[in-house]
């Protein structure tokens, strides 16, 4: 019963998706759509409910059925992708298709002994991972409903492309869950390739130029990955002779797992758009909003981050555990720089999801039991609040025809509640009581005997601070003489920002609940002491503690002072107009100060090119710790 | 918990009185020094006090809501220090209040108060880091981040003289004094239009300075639990190096923002890195 309820998981979305493609007429296709995406939350509850996990679970009357579909599906798959490549003339990936298509056959067919291995296993990762993806991926496909009316609308796009794409993003959300749940590498390879095809087909949804320019780019570096991958098992299988995860999670000797560990972290690396690999990630925003969305938070980029946390309990205290924590770290701090220089918000967010992604590769290369915590907590806040962010940008996007922060200057004026949503979201993302602080400050202290490391967090902490606040400021700027508009949501996306507002507000006030509930188990699972305890607001470890409720109250407290000053102020304040030195100040007109961007350190440009060497060089050192 | 509870009460109680008065001092001795008379020792609270009772000018709301989270978060970081809390968790609080200090004046539409707002920004991309660095090294002597454990260490100073001597340049750039007084300066007679509090004014300018205090008492506080044997000695300490970025102020001349970025991060990654690996070698 319980193993049906995974692999519903994996194919209901899946195939209701091919279904949504057969639907033309636009209210049922929503109203399928939406109760799909009811249902695959429903799932994702009840498995949290119900499942006694960790535990591997087995459909045997299924097993066989599955294992055949994925085989033939990895090869029409690559097949697929090798026509794609020569569609869009993008001979790396033809390159790298043909190279898995070589070793899968010679595996697949002259390697592999076929014996039945478990078709899930569940623990409290998978259980979080799945959460996401479907709470927080089927918001963003809700705000997709009023999204890409206005979109299609605006590129008058007819007849409509939104079966397709509502489509992709439901089978994406199914190969997700495939990615999390798999117990068989092979199929967890098949999904991974899988989530690879379907942010090509969603990047390149627009058709245009540059959009399929962005999509093939992604192509290509993802298909690399997924070759990585697919050697990473084949070393596995040469050297264990198994290819189901738990077996592999439970080797004792570990003499030969390095190599392949090797493997696999580069696969998540180009997975979760670390340097040297962040070019697709950023030219993903080229798609509508909420693929970006998608793909930043939820999915997509946080395969990586899990296969990575997933296989960490193999290379604990190796040195490629350290040199992977160092190239995080680097990362991290590279893109936090990379993000200054934008004016762009997408490209912020972009430079910000690598960064927080960094640091997230940062501490589970650190590989203590507080590092994995850190690292799933960031995990989850992350997926919330780059979720919400993105969506925000979207919005004021289609409002005011501008993605520059420059042009959100008294934001709080024309559209006050998409404004005040994004301070929230913004707030939520890099300061104090919320989630991604904590977990930031829990990653600090445990690298803080590790000098470089954390010398390289405290920098980008404080750069991260920098880009976040001034967009704040432009954000709220205005007088009381500004020009004031209603806003008119609309319902989908209203609902969608909303929830998750709440979403990320309420999981950062029950820290100590979710830490409780399903992180300190998962490092259990993974046979580490806990370090860290949580009761009621305070998380601490033997070396210092953060405790949340005084933050929230002084945040109380101000939001009532405030309230009565202002009240007090409608009667008794002089309305003024800013400061300008005696010149007649004209509200309209205002004064142009451009934000500081830094440019004279950073140029995008030749900063990128010089950290994609650093991080090459890296890559090259994470190998030699794998090797030696 | 009582006990605390009244620990927390009596720092919030007694640091703006202690900040006020050195602030105080800061104005005599800065008028000394310029060979000026100088205002009575009291005037900050004199100023303070006038500001509170001043009519209420406003740009817009969201400055009201900015002066106050500066205030409480400065409050509770105090606060926290006396109960000897988690000492990288306090500066994680102190920032989120500068966060809205720095979104305040940025709202404000004003040419002067945007400008001073984004200078305020780079001096604290500037001390940020080394606070945090501080932190670190602190860890690297005492294995602990809780201010309880890191004060049953005696004698700190002599295993961290390098990061003493950030925390005196911390103590500059948190001022805003000379050579880093980029976003405003802290003597109000220096300048016309003060960068960053242009726009704030009356009452809540007075909240502000109050804010400010309490931050100074927190700096000299960390500088104090260097020397946590003797908190008197430690208190001396602090007041030498208050001292000692006085006469700074007056005897240097305003830099600039790429000088002070420039500086002030190769200063304090190479003190860090020096100082903790003289930490490792000492023992």
């Amino acid at each position: 019963m319980q193993s049906n309820l995974l692999l519903l998981s994996i194919i209901f979305p899946i195939i209701a998706g091919i279904i949504v493609l057969f639907l033309r007429q636009s209210s049922i296709r929503k109203a399928f759509i939406a109760a799909s995406l009811g249902v695959i939350v429903l799932l994702s509850l009840i498995m949290l409910a119900t499942l006694k996990v960790p535990d591997i679970f087995n459909s045997p009357a299924y097993y066989n059925g599955m294992d055949v579909a994925i085989k033939i599906g990895d090869f029409a798959l690559l097949l697929y992708v090798l026509y794609i490549s020569f569609k869009i003339k993008e001979w790396r990936a033809t390159f790298f298709a043909v190279l898995q298509l070589v070793p899968l056959i010679y595996f697949e067919f002259f390697m592999l002994k076929e014996h039945e291995v478990a078709m899930f296993l569940v623990d409290e990762l998978s259980i979080i991972m799945n959460l996401i993806i479907s709470i927080v991926g089927s918001l963003i496909a809700l705000y997709a409903f009023g999204y890409m009316d206005h979109h299609e609308e605006e590129k008058h796009v007819s007849p409509t492309r939104q079966p397709r794409f509502f489509a992709i993003i439901l089978i994406f959300l199914g190969a997700m869950n495939g990615v999390v749940f798999s117990n068989n590498l092979m199929w967890m390879y098949f999904f991974w390739e899988v989530t690879t095809l379907s942010s090509f087909m969603l990047i390149s949804h627009d058709q245009t130029e540059e959009a399929i320019r962005n999509a093939a780019r992604a192509l290509w570096i993802n298909m690399m990955g997924g070759f990585a991958l697919l050697l990473g098992i084949i070393f596995i299988y040469t050297n264990y002779n198994t290819i189901s995860l738990v077996d592999v999670l439970s080797i004792k000797d570990t003499a030969y797992i390095l190599l392949p560990m090797f493997f696999i972290a580069f696969a998540a690396f180009t997975k979760s758009a670390q340097l040297p690999f962040q070019s697709w990630l950023l030219g993903a925003m080229v798609a509508p909003t909420p693929v970006s969305a998608l793909l930043h938070s939820s999915t997509m980029v946080k395969a990586g981050i899990y296969v990575l946390l997933r296989f960490s309990p193999l290379f604990r205290s190796t040195l490629l555990s350290d040199f992977i924590a160092i190239y995080g770290a680097f990362t991290f701090l590279a893109t936090a720089f990379l993000a200054i220089s934008q004016s762009n918000a997408k490209r912020i967010l972009a430079y910000s999801t690598v960064s927080n992604l960094g640091l997230m590769i940062a501490s589970i290369g650190i590989n203590t039991s507080s590092a994995i915590a850190a690292a799933i907590l960031l995990l989850i806040f992350h997926a919330v609040s780059k979720a919400l962010l993105f969506l925000c940008v979207g919005t004021i996007e289609q409002h005011i025809g501008s993605r520059d922060i420059e042009d959100m200057k008294g934001l709080v004026n024309r559209m006050p509640v998409t404004a005040a949503i994004t301070f929230i979201g913004i707030l939520t993302l890099m300061a104090a009581p919320f989630g991604m602080l904590v977990s930031k400050w829990l990653i600090i202290e445990v690298a803080a005997n590790q000098i470089w490391i954390s010398v390289i967090l405290a920098i980008g902490s404080a750069l991260t601070v920098l880009y976040y606040t001034r967009w704040i400021g432009n954000l709220l700027s205005g007088t009381y003489f500004s020009k004031r508009s209603e806003e008119h949501m609309n319902t989908t996306i209203g609902i969608s920002l909303y929830s998750l507002t709440a979403i990320a507000i309420v999981l950062s006030f029950a820290i100590s609940t979710l830490y409780n509930m399903l992180v300190m188990p998962q490092i259990l699972n993974m046979k580490m002491d806990v370090a860290l305890k949580a009761v009621k607001g305070y998380l601490y470890t033997s070396n210092g503690g953060f405790t949340i409720y005084p933050i929230f109250i002084t945040i109380g407290i101000a939001i009532v002072l405030s309230l009565i000053s202002i009240r007090k102020s409608t009667r008794v304040a002089v309305k003024t107009t800013p400061y300008t030195a005696g010149l007649t100040y004209v509200e309209e007109d205002g004064y142009d100060v451009k934000n500081y961007y830094l440019t004279t350190f950073a140029t995008e440009g030749i900063l990128t090119k010089y950290f994609n060497y650093i991080s090459v060089a890296l890559i090259a050192v994470i190998l030699g710790g794998a090797i030696l | 918990m009582i006990k605390e509870i009244g620990i927390f009460v009596v720092a919030v109680i007694l640091a703006p009185l202690i900040g006020g008065f050195l602030s105080g001092i800061d104005r005599k001795l800065t008028a000394f020094i310029q060979g000026r008379y100088g205002p009575p020792i009291w005037q900050p609270f004199y100023d303070v006090i006038k500001l509170l009772y001043k009519q209420r000018l406003l740009v817009n709301d969201f400055q009201v809501f900015s002066a106050y989270m500066y205030l409480l978060s400065a409050i509770l970081s105090v606060g926290l220090f006396a109960i000897k809390a988690d000492l990288l968790m306090i500066l994680f609080i102190m920032s989120v209040g500068l966060v809205f200090y720095i979104a305040g004046a940025l709202s404000t539409k004003s040419p002067y108060s945007q400008v001073g707002a984004q200078r305020e920004l780079m001096q604290m991309l500037a001390y940020e880091p080394m606070l945090i660095f501080f932190a670190i090294a602190v860890y690297n002597v005492t294995g602990s981040f809780n201010l309880a454990q890191i004060m049953t260490h005696g004698k700190l100073l002599l295993d961290l003289p390098l990061m003493f001597i950030l925390l005196g340049l911390v103590l500059t750039i948190k001022l805003k004094k000379s050579p880093f007084d980029l976003s405003a300066s802290e003597h109000a007679h220096q300048e016309l239009v003060r960068g960053i509090l242009t726009d704030y004014s009356g009452p809540y300018l007075a909240l502000i300075h109050i804010a400010d205090w309490y931050e100074l008492v927190l700096i000299l506080a960390m500088i104090a639990i260097l020397w946590s044997q003797n908190l008197v000695i430690g208190a001396l300490i602090a007041l030498a190096t208050f001292f000692v970025d006085i006469v700074i102020d007056n005897i240097t001349a305003r830099m600039t923002v790429k000088w002070m970025l420039a500086f002030s991060w190769s200063i304090s990654i190479l003190f860090t890195i020096v100082n903790i690996a003289y930490i490792y070698f000492r023992r």
